[in-house]
C-alpha cells in the first residue's frame, strides 16, 4: 500500500509540474555560473514584469548537452565564440534580430564583426576576457614574452592554464606560430617546445590558478586575466602584462536557442543587458571584460588601468580568438598527454 | 506463505526495490556506456551512431597502455604504504587494553567525517611553500630555504596513504582481533623470538584481512584523481582524468567510454584474482 501510494505520489508530481504552471511572462536563461548578478535579474523583472528562470552551466559543452537532451526548454543562452561554429552545425541555435535591439550601437567595434559570426547573425557579445603572463616582481625579473615562461630560473616555479587550446596556443604563439596552428610540423615543434616548459611547471590548473599567485607558491604563470586580476589584489607584487606576441581574447555571447518559446522576452533582456547602466553593474560585479563600450565609460578609472581587465583597444584589435580546429584536436590531445607523463 | 512473498520467490527481481534501484541506476547507465563506446564522433565531437571497435583497437596501443599501467602503479604503491604504516596500528589497536579500543578505534574515523577534499586542502596549507611547515622549519633554523614539498610524487603518494589508510587498518584490526591469543603463548613457550612469532602466526593468520585491505585499498586508488590533482599538480595523466578529458576537452565520448568500460573490466578481473588467491590461501576475505 505504501509502495503504490508513493508510486502515486510520483505520478501525480510529474502530472502536477507538467500542469500546473500555466503559461507565464517568462523567459528561461541558461548562463555560465557566477555570471550575471541576481539583482540585474531582479531589477528587469520588476521593470519588465517578465519572470527570469536562471539555469546554470560550467562548461559549453555541458550546455549543449543539456539543450539536446531536454528539448527546447530555454530561451537564451551564452556559448564562448569557438563553440558558435558546433551550435550552428548542430542546428541549436536560431539568427539574432539584432534591428530589433534598440542599444546594439552601444556595443565597442572590436568586438563585432568577428571570424565566428560575420555580421553578427547569430550572437550578441555578452562579457569578454583574455589570457595574460603574471609575475612576482619580488622573486622575479620583469617578463615580456611568453618565451620568457622557459627561463632557467622558473624551474617548477609557474603555474599554466590545464586547458589543451589554451596552453598549446601560448606554445604556439611564443614560437610565432597561430593560436589556431594546424600545420603538423608545426605542431610537432609545439609539442617539442611544450615538453621543455613541462619541468618549469609547478601545477595545471584551469580552476584556481590564482591560489598557488596568491600563496606564492609560484614565481609567474599564464592565467586567464581574471584570475590574475584577483590575485593582484591579494599579492601587490603580482603584475600582469600583455606579452609582445600579442594575447587570446574570449568573447560569451547571447544567442537565441531553436526553439525558444519567449524569443520576445529574450530580445527586451538582451536590449536591457546593453544598457550602459545595466552593463556598468555587471562589469563592476566580475572581473571580465565588457564589451560595451558606454558601460566601460561609467567604469573607475583604476579598473580600466588594470591591464589585466582592461587591455589597451589596440591590444584587443590584433588579438585571436580560438577556432574550431575539427580533426586537428587529436593532433593537440595527443601532444598534451604524450608530455603528461 | 502471503502471496507477496510467493512472488518474491518466484520473481525476486520485480519485487525488490533495491533490486530495481539498482538495475535503473547503475545496470542502465551502465549499459549506455557500452553502447556508446562502439560508437563514433564527428570532427565536431557529436556522438554518431556508427558501430565500430576501433575505440577498443586504440585501447591497445603503447601510449594508452602505459596510462593504464601507471595508474596502476600507483595504486599498487599506496597499497603497500597503507599496509607498511597500517599494519603495525592495526597490532597496536587489537593489542591495546580492550576497554580503550573502541576509543582507539573512533580516532582513526573521527578525521573521516570530514570531506577527503576539505582535509586535502588541510595538506596543502601546512605543506605548500609559505605553509605551516615549511614556516616552522625555518622559525627553527634547520632549513634556510623553504623545502618543495607539494606538487610532487611523494605529495601524492602522502595524500592518497592518508586518504586511504582506514581502509586498510579496520578490515586488518578485525582479523587481527579474532586471532587466537593462546597461540601465540604457544609459540613463546615453544621458544619462538618476537620476530618470529610476527612473521610465522600473526602475520599468516591476518592474510585475510590484509587481502581485504588491500581490495579496498586499490580499487578505489585506481580511480581516484582529485588528490593527483590538486597535491600533485595535475602534472601527470592518469586513466581517471584520461577519462574526463575524453568527455570534456577532447570531445571523444566514445573513446571515454571505452576506456570506463576497460577500467571497469579490469577492477573485476582483479578483485577475481584477489578472491580466488584468498580462497587457495582459504581464508575468509570480508569486504562488508
Amino acid at each position: 500500500m505504501r509502495l503504490r501510494l508513493s508510486y502515486m505520489t510520483i505520478a501525480l508530481m510529474v502530472v502536477g509540474v507538467h500542469f500546473c504552471s500555466p503559461k507565464k511572462n517568462e523567459l528561461n536563461l541558461f548562463i555560465w555560473s557566477e555570471y550575471i548578478p541576481e539583482s540585474v535579474i531582479r531589477r528587469f523583472e520588476t521593470e519588465s514584469g517578465i519572470r527570469v528562470n536562471v539555469a546554470n552551466y560550467t562548461s559549453n559543452e555541458e550546455m549543449l548537452a543539456k539543450i539536446q537532451a531536454g528539448g527546447s526548454v530555454f530561451d537564451l543562452a551564452v556559448p564562448s565564440e569557438y563553440f558558435i561554429g558546433i551550435l550552428l552545425s548542430e542546428d541549436a541555435i536560431d539568427p539574432f534580430p539584432k534591428e530589433a535591439l534598440k542599444n546594439f550601437g552601444n556595443l565597442a567595434p572590436e568586438f563585432l564583426n568577428r571570424g565566428f559570426d560575420p555580421g553578427n547573425q547569430y550572437t550578441i557579445p555578452f562579457m569578454a576576457g583574455h589570457g595574460v603572463l603574471v609575475y612576482d616582481s619580488a622573486k622575479t625579473p620583469p617578463m615580456k614574452s611568453y618565451r620568457d615562461l622557459w627561463r632557467a630560473d622558473l624551474r617548477n616555479n609557474i603555474v599554466v592554464l590545464d586547458d589543451i587550446r589554451a596552453t598549446l596556443g601560448m606554445v604556439s604563439r611564443s614560437l610565432g606560430y597561430s593560436w589556431n596552428e594546424k600545420d603538423v610540423s608545426r605542431l610537432k615543434e609545439v609539442g617539442t617546445a611544450f615538453k621543455a616548459l613541462v619541468p618549469n611547471i609547478k601545477k595545471f590548473d584551469s580552476d584556481s590558478p590564482k591560489k598557488l599567485l596568491i600563496d606564492g607558491e609560484v614565481k609567474a604563470g599564464f592565467v586567464w586575466a581574471a584570475e590574475a586580476a584577483l590575485a593582484m589584489k591579494e599579492r601587490l607584487s603580482l603584475r600582469a602584462v600583455i606579452p609582445e606576441e600579442g594575447m587570446y581574447l574570449w568573447l560569451d555571447s547571447f544567442v537565441l536557442l531553436k526553439g525558444a518559446e519567449n524569443p520576445g522576452n529574450a530580445l527586451e533582456f538582451v536590449d536591457f543587458i546593453l544598457r550602459p547602466d545595466i552593463g556598468r553593474d555587471i562589469a563592476l560585479a566580475y572581473p571580465y571584460m565588457t564589451p560595451n563600450r558606454e558601460a566601460k565609460k561609467l567604469l573607475p578609472k583604476e579598473m580600466l588601468s588594470n591591464t589585466a581587465i582592461y587591455p589597451p583597444d589596440s591590444e584587443i584589435q590584433k588579438s585571436d580568438f580560438f577556432e574550431e580546429l575539427g580533426e586537428t584536436l587529436r593532433v593537440y590531445d595527443a601532444i598534451w598527454t604524450d608530455a603528461k607523463r | 506463505m502471503s502471496l507477496f512473498s510467493k512472488i518474491n520467490r518466484v520473481f525476486p527481481f520485480l519485487v525488490q526495490p533495491g533490486t530495481l534501484w539498482l538495475l535503473l541506476f547503475t545496470g542502465l547507465p551502465l549499459l549506455v556506456v557500452l553502447n556508446l563506446s562502439f560508437l563514433s564522433r564527428n570532427s565536431y565531437g557529436r556522438v554518431v551512431y556508427e558501430y565500430t571497435i576501433a575505440n577498443y583497437t586504440r585501447l591497445l596501443q603503447w601510449e594508452e597502455l602505459l596510462i593504464i599501467l601507471r595508474s596502476m602503479w600507483l595504486s599498487l604503491e599506496v597499497t603497500l604504504l597503507c599496509l607498511l604504516f597500517g599494519y603495525p596500528l592495526a597490532l597496536f589497536l587489537s593489542r591495546a587494553a580492550r576497554r580503550l579500543q573502541p576509543f582507539l578505534l573512533l580516532l582513526v574515523i573521527v578525521p573521516f567525517w570530514t570531506s577527503s577534499l576539505v582535509r586535502t586542502y588541510a595538506w596543502i596549507t601546512i605543506l605548500q611553500t609559505e605553509g605551516l611547515l615549511n614556516s616552522f622549519l625555518m622559525s627553527v633554523g634547520w632549513t634556510s630555504e623553504p623545502l618543495t614539498l607539494l606538487y610532487n610524487h611523494g605529495a601524492i603518494l602522502l595524500g592518497m596513504t592518508y586518504n586511504f589508510l582506514p581502509f586498510m587498518i579496520l578490515p586488518v584490526y578485525a582479523s587481527l582481533q579474532k586471532l587466537d591469543p593462546t597461540l601465540i603463548d604457544a609459540a613463546r613457550d615453544l621458544g619462538a623470538s618476537s620476530l618470529q612469532v610476527l612473521l610465522r602466526i600473526i602475520l599468516p593468520l591476518s592474510k585475510g584481512g590484509i587481502i581485504s585491505g588491500a581490495i579496498l585499498v586499490f580499487i578505489p586508488a585506481l580511480g581516484y584523481f582529485f588528490i593527483p590533482d590538486l597535491m600533485g599538480g595535475n602534472r601527470v595523466i592518469l586513466v581517471s582524468n584520461h577519462i574526463s578529458l575524453r568527455f570534456t576537452q577532447a570531445r571523444d565520448w566514445p573513446y571515454g567510454a571505452a576506456l570506463s568500460v576497460a577500467l571497469i573490466v579490469l577492477t573485476l578481473l582483479l578483485i577475481a584474482m584477489f578472491l580466488r588467491w584468498s580462497k587457495r590461501s582459504g581464508e575468509k576475505v570480508e569486504l562488508a
